[in-house]
């Protein structure tokens, strides 16, 4: 036991460990951050899974066909703007639910994208023969200099810079501009927001097509930065992940920063597993652990944030299906 | 240009796509600078004739004409644009903005990219200095009153430039005090050259605010007519079409023992806060017990708990002799409650489920309507038909969907089913709220009847009238804590009420011991 400590210690002390957290939060942050404004606008994004994989995929291609990282970069921003818009068109002016449209998005990702691969490539895992590159990493000359903090920031991808600098960005947007606004208000009282003759279709249309943008970075980053090449299902459940991190940031940015990093620890944690001696299996299942027990404080945080407001307003207004079910319990 | 085109819709049919006729030839016009009411019964056609001029619905046939000018009003865009603002029951806000971004949603001013939080300010301080209001631009929506709320929608479409301002029944959500303090504001406006349109079911208000009346019966419009040449009953006869008493006539109330017990009883919300703190009082069989109050003065939890909906607190509850917070609310029913709830359509009734389905709800075991395994379907069908006609309600047979109906209808359907089963003590939480005149009178003289049957009576309502008119002896519900005690309601006047709701005065404690009589 004392042994698991010590490389538990080990890892912990490393910077490169950390290096590894702010990589691995990444993907999971701009998916987050792309539920969150879907969120926002009253609208459950669950479809970044299959957006990131799309990108993902369709970014390689693009990269591989044009010998351009950064046109392959387009082309999966292209493409997570262009499923954003889908999946507003078929959930607000076809009136499909817009979990529906996010489960059969999830399915055609990653059905198609394998697919194509094989089409294309003639290979069923990877893209490994495409040799398509990856995006450039940064180094600021004088921060990589900084003992351990330099080690950590120093040769993040230019993607992990554009996805920190993102949380800034979407505070401001949600916080400070006119489209914020309406964003949030849609999102809260849609028939406020329709009756002062704002488009409650077309605000949720740009938050879900802002959310796709989003999706397509975060599948870019897998493809074209943390990884080299596109593989089958390599976007591992991250657009789920999102979806609980979303939740339990309460859909706010910073929020959105804080819980996709504490999953990019546990995904950054199991890539350390093989040092751990703990089978890999196990170890491999600590980010949707994670979750899951995220899920369960996050429920519990609203349970008693609602208590609190009852006890603010008096009490009493819940409503009675709500009292059944407590007493019931009682 | 004469005054009376000032707005004036001809002709207005409207049919919705399930084939209702909600208007059918409607005239309507108003002057610059009148508050105009109008008055009708539940699905009369008021809502539908506003929806119109707000854009939100188009008429199939008829003109729109506003300062002489025929207008197409496709949109609330549209209708804003011609200088028409509507103040929904329902409020347009959004709770977790501040006041100032709600009065500029979708005229936001903005610096470069950023929404200017100062101008908004600003635009919402000018405007609501001009008319006299008192609001804070920073203030969270959802932290101010129902009465400042309704404030910031007013607000809201007079910095949309509103020359004809719509009010959907504003008053239904105000105390007594917050009501008069409004009717000086809508004055004002009045002074200040808007018309203003005014839709109520409260005829004293329309008495007392308003300088005519458009009256709308079933689609149609009855006629126009100067608020001063009709008295409220002559509008309630032209609103029903037959004569109704707005006082539904009873007699003495012959008490016999009590059936609702509860003494010093104390109930505790989610969060152990005390909200009904050590009351007595009791409901004999053959009464009608009123209590009158502010809502959320502990009315929710002690309905709650009396209709065995909520458990917990101390104190002694009971019902015909049975330990109340001991039974299940199947027990309950079978001891012979019956429960008129506030809200119909989320604890009253189905709407997705047929007339006859609703109205059996609380019967579905009784031996009568069961046939082995099955629902005995022709009796259930002789019973309902039965009830839908004895109820008066206005439907296409028993097999239609709940939900179809108007809210007075729904509310007649929930009444039938109620006050057919055993009915020992009946408890009513605003029987006749947002219902018309018609519905209103027949609901109240059935209560009357079931009084007098010996039905024990527990009666909530924010209704003033209705409460004095129906009780025979009326608490006054403060805070949590009987604050006043009332043995004969005939001298109790709606002011003296109005001081007890809002906590100013307050009995002394032998005075509200008489509450808890068991004769």
């Amino acid at each position: 036991m004392s042994d698991f400590a010590a490389t538990l210690g080990g890892i912990f002390s490393n910077p490169n460990f950390y290096f590894t957290v702010l990589s691995t939060t990444v993907p999971i942050l701009l998916a987050t951050l792309g539920c969150a404004i879907a969120e926002n606008a009253g609208s459950t994004n669950m479809a970044e899974e299959g957006i990131m994989i799309l990108a993902a995929f369709f970014g390689v291609i693009g990269a591989a066909y044009t010998g351009s990282v950064w046109i392959g970069l387009l082309v999966a921003v292209v493409v997570g703007a262009v499923m954003g818009l889908m999946i507003a068109y078929f959930a607000l002016y076809l009136k499909v639910d817009i979990i529906l449209v996010g489960i059969a998005v999830n399915l055609i990702g990653s059905g198609l994208s394998a697919f194509l691969m094989y089409v294309i490539t003639g290979d069923r895992s990877a893209t490994t023969s495409l040799h398509s590159g990856t995006l450039p990493t940064i180094s600021i000359p004088g921060l990589s200099d900084i003992p351990f903090i330099g080690t950590i920031i120093s040769n993040q991808s230019v993607l992990a810079w554009i996805a920190y600098l993102a949380i800034p960005v979407m505070s401001f947007l949600l916080y400070k501009t006119k489209l914020g606004l309406r964003i949030r208000s849609v999102g809260e009282n849609p028939d406020a927001a329709s009756s002062v003759g704002v488009s409650v279709n077309r605000t949720k249309m740009a938050a879900l097509v802002i959310s796709g943008i989003l999706g397509g970075l975060a599948g870019a980053y897998l493809s074209m930065s943390y990884l080299p090449y596109f593989s089958k299902g390599m976007s591992g459940g991250r657009g789920y992940i999102a979806l609980a991190a979303t939740a339990m940031a309460n859909n706010t940015p910073v929020g959105s920063f804080g819980t996709s990093l504490l999953f990019g620890f546990f995904y950054a944690l199991s890539t350390y597993s093989s040092t751990l001696g703990i089978p890999d299996q196990l170890v491999t299942t600590l980010p949707y652990v994670a979750t899951l027990v995220g899920l369960v404080i996050f429920a519990i945080n609203v349970q008693r944030k609602e208590r609190k407001m009852l006890h603010e307003s008096g009490g009493g207004h819940s409503s009675k299906a709500q009292q059944v079910a407590d007493a019931s319990e009682a | 240009m004469s005054d009376d085109d000032f707005l004036k819709l001809e002709h207005i049919t409207k049919v919705y796509d399930n084939g209702i006729m909600a208007n059918d030839d409607v005239n309507f016009s108003t002057r610059k600078g009148e508050i105009h009411a109008i008055c009708g019964e539940n699905g009369a056609g008021k809502s539908t004739l506003m929806k119109q001029l707000y854009g939100v619905e188009q008429p199939n046939e008829g003109r729109i004409i506003i300062k002489g000018q025929e207008v197409k009003l496709t949109s609330p865009q549209v209708a804003i644009a011609n200088g028409i603002g509507m103040v929904f029951q329902h409020f347009m806000l959004v709770p977790s903005l501040s006041v100032a971004e709600n009065i500029t949603l979708g005229i936001e001013p903005t610096t470069g990219l950023k929404f200017d939080t100062k101008k908004a300010a600003e635009i919402t301080k000018s405007v609501s200095d001009k008319y006299g209001f008192d609001i804070d631009p920073a203030a969270r929506i959802r932290d101010l009153t129902v009465g400042v709320k309704q404030k910031v929608e007013i607000l809201k479409a007079l910095v949309r430039g509103a020359e004809i301002l719509i009010l959907d029944e504003p008053t239904a959500v105000l105390t007594p005090q917050e009501t008069s303090e409004l009717f000086v504001q809508l004055r004002a406006l009045r002074e200040a050259g808007h018309t203003i349109i005014f839709i109520s079911h409260k005829l004293g208000e329309v008495k007392s605010l308003c300088d005519r009346v458009t009256v709308i019966r079933r689609g149609h419009t009855v006629g126009t007519y100067n608020v001063k040449d009709v008295s409220e009953s002559d509008i309630s006869r032209l609103m029903v079409g037959v004569n109704v008493e707005s006082k539904v006539p009873k007699g003495k109330a012959n008490p016999g023992p009590a059936y609702l017990v509860a003494k010093d009883l104390e109930l505790f919300d989610l969060n152990g806060k005390r909200v009904v703190n050590d009351i007595s009082f009791t409901v004999r069989s053959g009464e009608i017990v009123g209590i009158a109050g502010v809502e959320g003065n502990g009315q929710e939890p002690l309905v709650n708990a009396i209709t065995g909906f909520s458990g917990g607190g101390s104190g002694t509850l009971s019902m015909g002799g049975f330990d109340i917070r001991s039974m299940s609310i199947h027990e309950l029913r079978e001891k012979g409650l019956a429960y008129i709830p506030e809200d119909r359509m989320s604890t009253g009734a189905s709407g997705t489920l047929s007339i006859c389905e609703n109205m059996i709800a609380d019967k579905v075991d009784w031996k009568r309507y069961n046939k082995g395994l099955l629902l005995n379907q022709p009796v259930i069908k002789e019973d309902t038909d039965k009830w839908i006609k004895d109820y008066d309600v206005l439907c296409d047979g028993g097999n239609q969907k709940v939900g179809m109906l108007s809210g007075g209808n729904i509310q007649k359907v929930l009444v039938a089913r109620e006050l057919t089963g055993l009915a020992k003590l009946i408890v009513c939480d605003q029987p006749t709220r947002g219902i018309d005149v018609g519905a209103t009178d027949s609901i109240r003289r059935r209560l009357v009847n079931m009084r007098d049957s010996g039905s024990a009576i527990l009666l909530i309502s924010a209704d003033l009238g209705e409460i004095l008119n129906l009780s025979d002896r009326l608490i006054v519900l403060f805070e949590g804590e009987i604050v006043a005690y009332f043995p004969d309601v005939s001298k109790v006047t709606e002011e003296e009420l109005g001081y007890y709701m809002l906590g100013v005065k307050r009995m002394s404690a032998g005075q509200i011991e008489g509450a808890y009589s068991v004769q």
